[in-house]
């Protein structure tokens, strides 16, 4: 990204809250863009395979004081010192932190499933294929080359669209290019969020959009007690909401 | 035996060494080797260069632009929003981005098909060649020609030239029935025909509004165009802007979009234009309203004054909505002071037809403040700039049938309504009055599903000889067809896509084939055609086009003789930015040229800045903004002072307070569509599993009603009404209002795919609709119900 001073990237995304609608388009955005398998019934939330999960919040409170809001929860990118809690623990390396875009891969084909990521993730951001992924066969049409399917036996995750990272990359080398611009490296779902209450871009560069809504007064992340770092920064001018997110999700 | 030291540890080092002999370390290693190496069994996508096409979404009427992303010209693999339609702006809603689902999906029909047996039974529903199809609908109509009127079209679709090609080919053949299904619109139009003096519906200058009070409508959950509402929103709750609107948001519900608003008023169920009144009462009482607009430019007001002086006092109005007096006075206050502020009426997403009087009483009180036709405020909904297509050529039976009364007209006086009266049709369909149904045509609609109160006209469909379904897909009303003549779905077809409901400024969007026809489906437009040569006559004649294409491009000459608008090529616009009198420079010379770059942006629009002044902007007897309905009273409604006045009308709910204590109202959510397509794998995944688990949907009841019943979370319950019952589980939450049960509608389906089949019920089955005696618009926000444990 330019007028980065350090050189550093740190790619992240800033989610207003106050805007989000609740309509999670994200969160279908997000399957078509990633392959992301479904079964006939999804019901058991366990089993489910939701990159990006949209969890329910409420204040708790009784008719007609009772407020709801959903918040889009995508893989959170933890920029944990060294590492974030789920690559320390898998024994085979299948998942690493990219540390030149602090992008945490996850690679399905090295992946043996022991599923260890998945426990020692803290916000439920990983996945397991318990069966092998199904399309109705005219479904596979629409399968995108861009993210090959998984199968059985693997975990997956959010990946902030790490291809579409590489498609920007060739695109600016073709054009002679080093650096991408701001809003030319984007994930599917926050392209897609028609209130654009979704904002992605470099942490570390101080200019960027999303570096200074992070530093929003209304700005917080989800468990922050832990000290993961999630590169996934919330906005909200409601406390119920501060509350909420640092004790449940 | 005694197990010794020695003896131990050569079973030990036995079964290890067993282990090893044995094939399963070899097995387990091969198995990992083949688990996280090779995995063909799983598909492999299709490589190839990727393109982007433009084109129009068709799923809903909110008009967006939307791009697909196609691998190798042919895969569709991705659909997003264009940044450069002005509606939506690069943002799409779930079901959008959903869409290649429909395409791909398993329910799409591939051929036409004929039933053979028992109506209603899909295995007997036997594939026909088109020609064979298309003959069968001929000789059908030319049989049945002298009963012309006969031929009744339902049509989901509102605008656009397909919906109008169907209502050409009943005029041209001889029948006045082309209905439409029901929808808010039908009490707008009619709203706006009692105050205006002009048939047209409302278009709301949101994005310049600076406070917004929504009496029941689920702005951020798919009332008007949704995505345009969501972009609205944003907005509105904009940060660095600097244009923060307020937002308040009556309803009984605490949906997301009372959730969302700055101020939730939760209203007693139905009495959201009480509230209205109310505020009405308080702005004239304190002399807050717009003096110019209402000493010039409106009528009746010193009758509209009385009338809330007398009935919508706060201390009345508050005792009737639950809302206290000071909180009535003090949004009267900010509302009137507030500029721009503007009321939208309109319940739910805009399904239900609601009560003509509720609409009268938002728009007045929009009146008052002097927001009709400002920006900021609330137009009439500018009409697209299209030439027309030549005058239908009647014969001597379409002379007839245009002398016949309406299926959907229950009294003298709505045959002058501009509006459909569908819950009328299936009364009249029902009783085979004042005359017999024989061929039913539907095209864009599912009403054996989504109709609310829906037992009625599946009923009716034992009366109609033969039933044609247009769809694409196996729903509910194409299950119970006799002939199914498939379309291509919206990613293949051309047509054209009006300005979506709630807006502003006028916008044209071009739906282009985005890929070959996956089946050998024939658009209705060319089957139109088709179908009217075949008849030859006047209906032919009515037809002079060689295809649909061409139809739609004579109509589109009109456009590039307009002088201002653009079509959509760059990012960012903002068509109501430019104020009152703006134009925008075409940017195409011929109509060859606009074509051309319509094929290729998928939008035309112009601005809003042609809102007609207050002097010129009503047609009625006085020429003026009527809060005194002097054309209800020339069109020949009788009733007393009040008919004529916007005022409330208490509804009785349907059902015996003492047998059905509690009250069901049925709720609409994004992420569950409401028709005529079924709920995507995408969206339904979404859903939480307090909303759908397994197959059961859940209702959402208040936790001191639960707790006063018995019930707790998850437990399953019956829901039981006048018409019926349906096996639900509870949900306990704060968002329901104490003694009443909500319902999702769009789920129980028994058409469609695996994916949707038989999840949830169908809360249209049990809900009661409840005619207006005079207008004969139909409500459905509420029926009595009462629940108990399975």
């Amino acid at each position: 990204m330019s007028g980065n001073e350090s050189g550093k990237i740190r790619y992240g995304m800033v989610i207003d809250l106050d805007k989000c609608t609740g309509c999670m388009t994200c969160a279908v955005a997000c399957q078509q863009e990633n392959n992301v398998p479904f079964r006939e019934d999804e019901t058991k939330k366990v089993r489910s395979i939701t990159w990006l999960e949209v969890f329910y919040l409420d204040n708790g409170k009784p008719y007609p004081e009772h407020r709801k809001a959903y918040l889009p929860r995508p893989c959170l990118q933890c920029d944990a010192d060294p590492h974030p809690p789920c690559t320390f623990v898998c024994p085979v390396n299948a998942t690493q932190r990219d540390e030149e875009t602090g992008l945490v891969a996850h690679i399905p084909v090295r992946c043996i499933g022991c599923r260890y990521c998945i426990s020692a993730c803290s916000y439920h951001a990983r996945y397991f294929n318990w069966w092998d992924p199904k399309w109705p066969k005219a479904m596979e049409e629409m399968l995108t080359p861009d993210v090959s399917t998984r199968m059985r036996g693997v975990v997956e995750k959010c990946t902030f669209c790490v291809h579409r990272l590489q498609l920007a990359k060739d695109k600016a080398f073709v054009e002679g290019r080093q650096e991408l611009e701001e809003g030319e490296y984007v994930p599917a779902c926050v392209e897609a969020c028609p209130a654009k209450a979704m904002y992605f871009g470099n942490l570390a560069d101080s200019h960027s959009e999303v570096a200074k809504l992070a530093k929003s007064p209304e700005a917080f992340r989800l468990l922050e007690k832990l000290g993961t770092e999630p590169k996934v920064i919330y906005l909200s001018s409601q406390e119920w909401i501060h509350k909420l997110a640092d004790n449940v999700v | 035996m005694k197990l010794d030291r020695r003896a131990f540890v050569k079973l030990i080092a036995g079964g290890v060494g067993g282990t090893l002999l044995s094939p399963l370390p070899w097995k387990m290693a091969d198995d990992t080797a083949i688990w996280s190496q090779n995995w063909f069994w799983r598909p492999s996508p299709e490589r190839g260069s990727a393109t982007l096409v433009n084109t129009a979404c068709q799923l809903c009427p909110g008009g967006c632009g939307i791009r697909v992303r196609l691998i190798a010209k042919k895969n569709a693999v991705r659909i997003d929003g264009n940044p450069n339609h002005p509606v939506n702006q690069g943002g799409i809603c779930p079901l959008g981005a959903s869409g290649l689902q429909y395409l791909y999906g398993p329910s799409r029909i591939e051929t036409p098909l004929k039933q053979t047996g028992q109506r209603g039974d899909v295995t007997t529903l036997k594939p026909i060649s088109w020609d064979e199809a298309l003959d069968i609908l001929a000789t059908k109509l030319r049989a049945m020609r002298q009963k012309a009127r006969g031929l009744v079209c339902v049509s989901g679709k509102r605008q656009g030239t397909v919906p109008e090609l169907f209502a050409r080919f009943l005029h041209a053949y001889g029948s006045p029935n082309y209905v439409l299904m029901p929808a808010a619109a039908d009490a707008e139009s009619l709203g706006m025909f009692f105050s205006q003096g002009q048939s047209g519906l409302p278009g709301y200058d949101l994005e310049n509004a600076k406070m917004i009070i929504s009496f029941g409508s689920s702005y951020i959950e798919g009332w008007g165009a949704p995505a345009r509402m969501q972009l609205a929103f944003g907005n509105w709750r904009s940060n660095t802007k600097g244009n923060r609107a307020r937002i308040v948001q009556v309803e009984t519900r605490g949906s997301l979009s009372s959730s969302k608003a700055d101020d939730w008023l939760a209203v007693t169920p139905g009495t959201e234009a009480a509230l209205a009144l109310g505020l009405a009462q308080v702005i004239v009482s304190e002399g807050y309203y717009d003096r110019s607009f209402v000493n010039q430019y409106s009528y009746g007001f010193d009758e509209f004054k009385r009338l809330l002086q007398r009935n919508y006092t706060p201390e009345k109005v508050a005792a009737i909505t639950g809302v206290t007096r000071e909180k009535i006075s003090a949004l009267a206050r900010e509302f009137s002071q507030t500029k721009p502020a503007v009321a939208l009426s309109g319940w739910g997403q805009g399904r239900m037809q609601g009560s003509v009087y509720d609409f009268l009483a938002v728009q007045s009180l929009n009146g008052l403040v002097g927001s009709l036709n400002k920006p900021g405020g609330v137009t009439k909904k500018p009409s697209v700039p299209l030439a027309p297509w030549p005058e239908v050529v009647l014969d001597a039976i379409s002379l007839e049938g245009e002398k016949e009364p309406r299926l959907d007209v229950g009294n003298e006086v709505q045959s002058s309504f501009p509006t459909s009266l569908f819950y009328n049709l299936v009364k009249n369909m029902n009783q085979g009055k004042p005359y017999s149904t024989q061929m039913l045509w539907v095209y864009e609609a599912n009403p054996a599903h989504d109709l609310a109160d829906v037992e009625p006209f599946i009923e009716a469909l034992s009366n109609i000889e033969t039933v044609v379904s247009f769809s694409s897909f196996m729903d509910e009303t194409t299950q119970l067809a006799d002939l199914v003549l498939p379309g291509p779905t919206y990613l293949e077809r051309l047509e054209d896509v009006l300005t979506p409901p709630g807006l502003q400024y006028p916008v044209f969007g071009l739906s282009t084939p985005v890929l070959m026809p996956r089946f050998a489906t024939i658009h209705p437009g060319d089957m139109l055609i088709r179908l009217a040569k075949s008849l030859g006559g006047g209906v032919a004649s009515s037809f002079p086009w060689s295809d649909y294409e061409s139809a739609l491009k004579q109509r589109v000459e009109g456009l590039a003789q307009k002088a201002s608008g653009r079509v959509a090529d760059e990012p960012g616009v903002e068509p109501w930015k430019g104020g009152q009198g703006s134009k925008l420079a075409p940017n195409y010379e011929s109509f060859d040229d606009l074509w051309d770059k319509l094929v290729e942006y998928g939008c035309w629009f112009d601005t809003s800045g042609n809102m007609p002044a207050w002097d010129s902007a009503f047609k009625t007897p006085s020429g003026k903004f009527e809060f005194y309905s002097q054309k209800m009273r020339q069109i020949g409604i009788r009733g007393n002072d009040i008919t004529y006045l916007p005022h409330f009308e208490e509804v009785e709910p349907a059902g015996d307070p003492g047998d059905y204590p509690l009250l069901l109202m049925p709720y609409e959510t994004l992420i569950i569509t409401n028709g005529p397509v079924a709920n995507p794998p995408f969206m339904t995944k979404m859903l939480f599993d307090f909303q759908l688990k397994g197959n059961d949907c859940f209702v959402d009841i208040n936790t001191k009603t639960a707790a006063n019943l018995g019930l707790k979370e998850g437990d399953r319950v019956t829901v039981q009404t006048e018409r019926g019952s349906l096996e639900v589980r509870v949900h306990v939450s704060g968002n329901a209002r104490p003694d009443v049960i909500f319902i999702p509608t769009g789920l129980g389906h028994s058409g469609f795919d695996p994916y949707i089949k038989g999840k949830g019920v169908n809360a249209n089955a049990i809900l009661v609709a409840q005619q207006d005696k005079t207008t004969g618009l139909a409500s459905w926000w509420g029926t009595r119900v009462k629940i108990y444990k399975v």
